[in-house]
C-alpha cells in the first residue's frame, strides 16, 4: 500500500510550485522600484524574551531576496525535470520550500536570534538534503559531517551574538552597527567576534571548516546549486559582509578576514586541480569564490563594498547554470566524472551553450559579468596596501577559475565524441531553460547596466561605512587590469592544457588527505566514541565498591582542595581534653582494639576474617563509649555489632559467597588512610567550635523537678521524647510483623528446594 | 506569626498525605474486584491536589508549623509541576505496569508519598524537614525502583541507588551538622542571618558548605557523584525511571534553592566556585559518554547529568535572573524528559522493553507520527531551535553572559554541540536504518493523546513559552 503511494507521487508533476517564488520574486522587483529601501516590519513574538519578529530589509537583504526568490523558481523548474521519476520527490520540494523560507528570514532579520533560528533551519534542511539519499552509506556520513559542522558553527555563532548583544545593549543587528566603533574597545569583543567567525566560516566554508562542501555534493544536484552554491553558503559572508561597516576599522576583524579568505580561495583552488568529479570540481571552486568573498569583505577600502556584492552577484549567476549542467549530463549520461565526458556538444547543444556562457562569466572574460565583477574586485585592491602577498594568491586562484571554467565548457563539450555517449539525448525544457536564462541575465547586466545597477548599488552603500559613499563602476585604469587579466587568462589556459599532467601530479600527495582537516574532524569523530567507551570500561562497569571508592576520592579531593584554598593552617592540638589521664589506661585498651582491627582489615584475605577484624572496630568504640559514661550507647554498640556479623556470615554461607576474596588491597588502604586523616583532621577543627551547652543544661536542670528522674538520658526517652520513642517502638514492631511472613516463606521454600 | 500553626497553607500535603494512606487501604479490600481503582483514585488525588495548590497562588509568603515550612510563590508553582508531572507520569505509564504485573496498590501509594516528601522539601524552612522530605521520597523511590521483585537488574539497581542514597545522605546530614556547629541552629533563615558577616576563611563554614554541596550533588546526580545514576536508570523498570527523571528533579531544583539559595546567599562566591566544577565535569562527562551507549535509557541517564550541569550554570550566576532561568531550564527538562519516556512506554510492549536504540530502527516507516515525536523531543533535548529545549539552554547561558562568566558560557556552548551528536544519532536510526522487526502499539488512546501533545509543545513557536518564564521570574521574585 505504502508503494502504491510512492508512485502515485511519482507520477506528480511539481512545476505549478515553482510560481510560489515567482510570484514572490516578481513582486520584490515591483516593490523595490515602489517604495526605497529600507524596509521594517516589527511582531512581538516572545516578550520575556526580548525576541520579537524584527525584519530589516536593505540593499543587501534585497539583493539576497532576489537571489533567493530569482534562484529559487529556476530550481525549482529545474528539479520538476531532474526529479521527475524520483519516488521521494515530494519530500526535496517540502524541504526546498522550506529552507527557502528560512532563507528569506535568515537575511531579512534584524533580531539577531531570529536570525540564528532562521540560520539553525537552513543548516538543518542542508542536512536532510544532503542526506537525500539515504540508503547511500556516503551520503550519510556526508550528511552528518555537514550537520555537525554547520550546526555547531551556529551554536557557536549563537554565543557570538549573546555576546555582542551583552556588548551593544541590544538584539538589533542595525542597533549594533550604529553602535559601531563605541563598541571597539569592550574586553569582551575579542570572544565574541571569534565566536562569531567560528560561525560564519563554518557555514561558509572557510578553511579549516572548508571540507563539509565538497562532500556535501551527495546532495541531489538542484539543492546543490541553490543550498551551496548561490543562498545558504553565503550566509556567512552575508553576515560578515553586514556587520563589517561597525568593525571595519578593527585590525583584528581585518586580518582575520584577509587571512582566512586568502588561505581558503586558494587551497580550495589548488584542491580543485585534484578532483575527477565535476561537481566535486565545482564546489571546490565555490569554496574558493567564498574565501575570495571573505577577503573582499576584509579589505579597509570603500570600493571593496561594491567589489563583494558585485562579485556575490555574479558568483550566483555563473555558479548556479554549471550546477545545473552538471547535473544535467549526470542526468542525461550517469556519469560526472571528466575522465569519460567529451564532446557532448552533438548531444547536448543547449545544455553546452547555458555551459559556455556562464563559463565567460567565470573566467571573468570581456563581455560578461564576470568581468565587471572582476574589475571592481581590482580596484578594490588596488586601493589596499595589505593585498601585496594576498595579490599573487589570487592570481593563482582566478587563473585555477579559468582553468575550472575552460574544463566545465570545452573539455565536455568540445573534442572527439565518446562512442559510449551516442544513445545521450538533450535533456527535457525543463533542464535546459534554467540555466540558458540564469546565464543570458547575467550577461544582461553586463550589456543593460542600468538595470541592475540600482539594486547593487543599495547593497554595496548598505554594508559600506561612511554614508556618503556614492559606489559607481568607473572604468578601471586599463592599463593594469588590462595586464592582469592577460596574465591570469595565460596562465588558466595552460593550467587547463596541463590540467591531466597537474592532476596527476598533485594526486601522489595522497598525505594532502591524511592530515588534512576533514582526517582530524574524522579521527574526532571516531575518537569520542572510543573515549566514552573507554570511560566506561574504567569507572562506569556497575561495581559498587568502585563507585563509593571515586566518591570518597572526589569527596577527599574537595575537601582538601577547599583546605588548600583557604589554607588555615594546622589545627593546634586540644588543651583540655576533660580528664583523660584518669581513664589512659581504659581508653588505650579501647584504642588499642579499633587500631588493631582496622590495621588488620586490609591484610585479610578471608570474608570471615574481614567481618572479625571489623567487628573488633565496632567492638573497640563500644569500649569508648563504655568508659566516657554512656554504658546503654555502649551496649547498643556491642549489639549490633554482634547482630551485624551474625547476619553477615549467615548471609554469606546461605549464598555460597566465596570465602577468599581479592581486592586491590594498597589502593583501598590508601584511600581510606587518607579518608580517616581528613576525618582526624576535620575532628580537631571541631573543637575550635564554641561548645552549645544550651540543651545538656535544660535537660540536666528539668529532669528531677519537672520529671522525677535520676537519670538524663532515661528521662528523655520516656519523657521528654516519649512520643519518639514510643514512634521508634511501633517501627521495630512493624517491621518485625512484616518479616515474620517473609522469613516464614523463606522457610519454606528452603524445604521444598 | 512565626509560630502560629497555620495548616491552610499546607492543605495540598495534609490532602496527599492523607489520600496515600486511604488509598492503601482501600487498595487492600478491593484490588482483587476492581483493579483500577487505585489508579483512578491516585489520579483524582493529584488533580484535587493541583485544586489545591492553585489556590495558594499569588498569597504573601507564610512561615508556619514552628518556622518548619514556609509557604512562597516558588514552592507554589514548584509544587504544581511536580503534581502535574507526576499526574502525567502516572497516565503514560498504566499500559506499562499493567502489562508487567506490577499493578499493586503500593506502587501508587509510594508515588503519593514520594510526591509527598518532594513538596515537604519544596516548602522547608529548616534542615529537618528539608531532611524528612529527602528521605520520604529517597525511601520511596528505592522501594519504587524495586517493585519488581523478581527483576535482577532492578534489585541490583535498588541496592545500588540505596547505598549511594544512603552515603549522600550522610554527606547532607554531616554537612548540616556543621553548620549547625558553626551557626547553634538548624533554622534556614536564622542560619543565613548568623553566617552574615562570616568569611570564606571560616574552615568550619566551607567545610560544612562543602558536605552539603556533596550532598546535593549526589542528589542531582552531577560529577564525580553520579555513578549511580546509569545504573538505576537502566536497570529500573521505565515506569520508575520516568517518574525519577521528571518531578524529583524539581524538588531538587527546591532543594538547591532553600539551602545555597535562602540559606548561605551571603557566601554565594564560595559555593558557585564549587558547582563551576560540578557543571562542567557534568557538562563534558555526560555529553561524551552518552554518545557510547546502545541503550536508550542508559543514553537519557548520561543526557540527564550533561543537563544537570547546564541546570547548574543558573544557579552558579547566583543571582534571581539566574535562578528563574534554572526554574525554567528544569520545567523544561522534566517537561521534555517526560516526553522521551512517555514515548519509550508507548513503544514497549508486553514482553518488550523498547529500550535499545536499535529497538527504533526504521520507526519512521511504520509509525511516522511517533518517529516524529521522537525527533522533536530529541532536537530540544539537544536544544535545538525552534524547540524549548533551546530556550532552556539560551536562557542559562544568558544568565551567564550577564554575570560575565563568558569563558564558561563557551565551554558550555560546546559540549552542547559534542551532544547533539549522540541525539540526533537517535533521530538518524529512526529515519535512515532499515527497520527490523515489527512494531504494534498497544498503549490507551489517552496516553497516546497526551504523549503527542507533550511533545508538540516543545515546538516554541506557541506563546506558552513566555508564560512559563514570567512564573517562573514571579515564583522566585515572590521568595523575598
Amino acid at each position: 500500500m505504502r508503494d502504491e503511494h510512492a508512485a502515485e507521487h511519482a507520477g506528480k508533476d511539481w512545476l505549478w510550485l515553482a510560481v510560489l517564488p515567482l510570484i514572490l520574486f516578481g513582486y520584490l522587483l515591483w516593490e523595490i522600484s515602489r517604495t526605497p529601501l529600507p524596509w521594517q516590519f516589527q511582531l512581538e513574538w516572545v516578550p520575556s524574551l526580548e525576541l520579537g519578529i524584527d525584519l530589516y530589509v536593505d540593499g543587501l537583504s534585497a539583493q539576497f531576496l532576489l537571489l533567493i526568490t530569482g534562484i529559487g523558481t529556476m530550481v525549482l523548474v529545474y528539479a520538476s525535470g531532474y526529479m521527475a521519476h524520483d519516488r521521494q520527490a515530494g519530500r526535496f520540494y517540502k524541504l526546498l520550500l522550506l529552507f527557502m523560507v528560512a532563507m528569506i528570514g535568515a537575511v531579512s532579520a534584524d533580531h539577531m536570534l531570529v536570525l540564528f533560528l532562521c540560520w539553525e533551519l537552513t543548516s538543518l534542511v542542508s542536512f536532510f538534503l544532503v542526506g537525500f539519499k539515504y540508503t547511500d552509506e556516503q551520503a550519510r556520513a556526508s550528511a552528518r559531517t555537514a550537520l555537525f559542522i554547520t550546526m555547531g558553527g551556529g551554536l557557536a555563532l549563537l554565543g557570538g551574538l549573546i555576546l555582542l548583544s551583552q556588548i551593544a545593549g541590544t538584539w538589533s543587528l542595525q542597533g549594533v552597527i550604529a553602535a559601531g566603533a563605541g563598541l571597539h574597545d569592550d574586553p569582551r569583543l575579542p570572544a565574541a567576534l571569534t565566536l562569531l567567525f567560528i560561525g560564519c566560516f563554518t557555514k561558509s566554508a572557510q578553511f579549516p571548516f572548508h571540507f563539509w562542501l565538497p562532500n556535501a555534493m551527495t546532495a541531489p544536484t538542484p539543492a546543490s546549486a541553490y543550498l551551496h552554491s548561490a543562498t545558504m553558503v553565503k550566509l556567512g559572508v552575508y553576515l560578515l559582509a553586514r556587520l563589517d561597516p561597525a568593525f571595519n576599522e578593527l585590525l583584528f576583524w581585518e586580518i582575520t578576514l584577509i587571512a582566512v579568505g586568502t588561505i581558503t580561495a586558494t587551497w580550495a583552488a589548488v584542491l580543485a586541480l585534484r578532483e575527477r568529479d565535476l561537481k566535486r570540481i565545482l564546489a571546490r571552486s565555490t569554496v574558493s569564490a567564498l574565501g575570495t568573498l571573505v577577503l573582499l569583505i576584509g579589505l579597509p577600502g570603500e570600493s571593496s563594498s561594491l567589489a563583494v556584492v558585485a562579485f556575490l552577484y555574479a558568483h550566483a549567476l555563473y555558479k548556479a547554470p554549471l550546477f545545473f549542467v552538471a547535473g544535467s549530463i549526470d542526468h542525461a549520461t550517469g556519469t560526472r566524472s571528466i575522465d569519460h565526458l567529451r564532446g557532448l556538444r552533438r548531444q547536448m547543444p543547449f545544455t553546452a551553450a547555458a555551459a559556455m556562457i556562464a563559463s565567460l562569466s567565470m573566467a571573468g572574460l570581456p563581455l560578461s559579468f564576470g568581468y565587471v565583477a572582476k574589475s571592481v574586485a581590482s580596484v578594490a585592491k588596488a586601493e589596499s596596501e595589505l593585498m601585496a602577498l594576498a595579490g599573487y594568491g589570487l592570481l593563482l586562484v582566478n587563473a585555477i577559475a579559468v582553468a575550472v571554467a575552460a574544463v566545465a565548457a570545452i573539455r565536455v563539450f568540445w573534442g572527439p565524441a565518446n562512442q559510449a555517449f551516442d544513445q545521450v539525448r538533450e535533456v527535457s525544457w525543463r533542464m535546459v531553460l534554467p540555466p540558458l536564462l540564469i546565464a543570458i541575465i547575467a550577461l544582461e547586466f553586463e550589456f543593460i547596466p542600468t538595470f541592475a545597477d540600482p539594486v547593487l548599488v543599495d547593497a554595496a552603500r548598505a554594508i559600506s561605512t561612511s554614508n556618503s559613499f556614492t559606489p559607481s563602476f568607473a572604468e578601471p585604469q586599463a592599463g593594469t587590469m588590462i595586464t592582469v587579466a592577460e596574465i591570469t587568462l595565460l596562465i588558466g589556459v595552460l593550467l587547463f592544457v596541463f590540467w591531466e599532467r597537474l592532476h596527476r601530479f598533485l594526486e601522489r600527495f595522497s598525505i594532502l588527505e591524511r592530515f588534512s582537516c576533514a582526517g582530524f574532524f574524522d579521527r574526532l569523530l571516531k575518537g569520542l566514541p572510543r573515549l566514552a567507551a573507554w570511560h566506561t570500561r574504567l569507572l562506569q562497569h556497575g561495581r559498587l565498591d568502585s563507585y563509593m571508592r571515586v566518591t570518597l576520592l572526589a569527596m577527599l579531593g574537595i575537601a582538601s582542595g577547599a583546605w588548600l584554598v583557604i589554607e588555615p593552617g594546622w589545627p593546634g592540638m586540644p588543651g583540655d581534653l576533660g580528664g583523660w589521664r584518669d581513664q589512659a589506661w581504659s581508653l588505650g585498651a579501647a584504642a588499642v582494639l579499633i587500631m588493631a582491627g582496622a590495621l588488620a582489615a586490609p591484610f585479610m584475605h578471608n570474608r570471615m576474617a574481614l567481618l572479625m577484624s571489623i567487628g573488633l572496630v565496632g567492638y573497640g568504640s563500644a569500649v569508648l563509649f563504655l568508659f566516657a559514661g554512656a554504658p546503654d550507647v555502649a551496649f547498643t554498640q556491642f549489639m549490633v555489632e554482634t547482630v551485624l556479623v551474625v547476619v553477615a556470615v549467615t548471609v554469606l554461607t546461605r549464598y555460597g559467597v566465596p570465602i577468599r576474596y581479592t581486592e586491590p588491597r594498597v589502593r583501598n588502604a590508601l584511600i581510606a588512610v587518607a579518608a580517616g586523616a581528613g576525618t582526624f583532621i576535620l575532628l580537631l577543627q571541631m573543637f575550635s567550635l564554641p561548645a552549645d551547652l544550651g540543651m545538656p543544661l535544660w535537660f540536666a536542670e528539668k529532669s528531677l523537678p519537672e520529671a522525677y528522674g535520676q537519670n538524663v538520658v532515661n528521662v528523655i526517652l520516656v519523657d521528654f521524647r516519649a512520643l519518639d520513642t514510643f514512634g521508634e517502638i511501633v517501627v521495630v514492631a512493624f517491621s518485625a510483623i512484616a518479616a515474620w511472613p517473609l522469613l516464614r516463606r523463606k522457610r519454606k521454600h528452603g524445604s521444598n528446594g | 506569626m512565626n509560630h502560629i500553626l497555620n495548616m491552610q497553607v499546607a492543605t495540598p500535603e495534609i490532602f496527599i498525605f492523607s489520600m496515600a494512606c486511604l488509598i492503601l487501604m482501600i487498595d487492600l479490600y478491593t484490588h482483587d474486584r476492581l483493579p483500577l481503582l487505585s489508579y483512578w483514585l491516585t489520579q483524582a488525588t493529584l488533580v484535587a491536589g493541583i485544586y489545591l495548590g492553585l489556590g495558594g497562588m499569588g498569597t504573601e509568603p507564610v512561615t508556619t508549623f514552628n518556622g518548619m515550612f514556609i509557604h512562597d510563590g516558588m514552592s507554589v508553582v514548584v509544587k504544581l509541576a511536580i503534581m502535574l508531572f507526576t499526574l502525567i507520569g502516572l497516565v503514560y505509564s498504566r499500559q506499562y505496569i499493567l502489562d508487567r504485573g506490577m499493578y499493586r496498590g503500593e506502587y501508587y501509594v509510594l508515588v503519593l508519598i514520594a510526591v509527598l516528601g518532594m513538596m515537604v522539601m519544596t516548602s522547608a524552612s529548616h534542615f529537618l524537614s528539608l531532611y524528612l522530605g529527602l528521605e520520604l521520597l529517597s525511601l520511596s523511590l528505592y522501594t519504587l525502583v524495586a517493585i519488581n521483585r523478581d527483576s535482577d537488574t532492578a534489585v541490583e539497581a535498588a541496592m545500588k541507588y540505596f547505598v549511594l542514597g544512603a552515603v549522600a545522605s550522610g554527606m547532607l546530614l554531616y554537612g548540616m551538622s556543621l553548620m549547625y556547629g558553626v551557626t547553634g541552629s538548624l533554622d534556614i533563615k536564622t542560619i543565613s542571618a548568623a553566617i552574615q558577616g562570616m568569611q570564606s576563611d571560616d574552615v568550619m563554614l566551607m567545610l560544612g558548605l562543602i558536605f552539603i554541596v556533596v550532598g546535593l550533588g549526589f542528589k542531582l546526580g552531577v560529577v564525580p557523584f553520579h555513578m549511580w545514576i546509569p545504573d538505576i536508570y537502566q536497570g529500573a523498570p521505565t515506569s520508575v525511571v520516568l517518574f525519577i527523571a521528571t518531578a524529583p528533579k524539581l524538588a531538587a531544583f527546591a532543594m538547591v534553592i532553600r539551602l545555597l539559595v535562602d540559606g548561605f546567599q551571603s557566601i554565594a562566591v564560595n559555593w558557585s566556585d564549587m558547582l563551576v566544577i560540578l557543571a562542567v565535569l557534568s557538562m563534558a562527562l555526560g555529553n561524551i559518554v552518552a554518545i557510547a551507549q546502545a541503550n536508550f535509557k542508559r543514553m537519557l541517564a548520561y543526557s540527564a547529568i550533561s543537563h544537570m550541569g547546564y541546570f547548574l550554570l543558573g544557579i552558579i550566576s547566583a543571582n534571581p535572573n539566574g535562578y528563574s532561568a534554572s526554574l525554567f531550564y528544569m520545567i523544561i527538562y522534566a517537561f521534555t524528559g517526560l516526553a522521551a519516556f512517555g514515548l519509550i512506554l508507548l513503544m514497549s510492549r508486553s514482553g518488550f522493553e523498547a529500550e535499545n536504540i536499535s529497538d527504533y530502527r526504521g520507526l519512521n516507516r511504520e509509525h511516522p507520527w511517533y518517529a516524529f515525536m521522537i525527533a522533536l523531543v530529541m532536537f530540544s533535548m539537544a536544544g535545538l531551535p525552534p524547540t524549548v529545549g533551546f530556550y532552556a539552554k539560551l536562557s542559562v547561558i544568558q544568565a551567564l553572559v550577564d554575570v560575565n562568566m563568558i569563558s564558561l558560557a563557551v565551554i558550555a556552548v560546546l559540549l552542547a554541540v559534542i551532544g547533539a551528536f549522540y541525539y540526533l544519532r537517535i533521530v538518524k536510526t529512526m529515519y535512515f536504518d532499515a527497520p527490523e522487526a515489527e512494531r504494534t502499539i498497544t498503549t490507551g488512546l489517552d496516553a497516546r493523546v497526551l504523549v503527542s501533545l507533550n511533545a508538540v509543545m516543545l515546538l516554541a513557536v506557541m506563546p506558552w513559552i513566555g508564560t512559563i518564564m514570567d512564573l517562573c521570574m514571579s515564583a522566585i521574585q515572590s521568595m523575598g
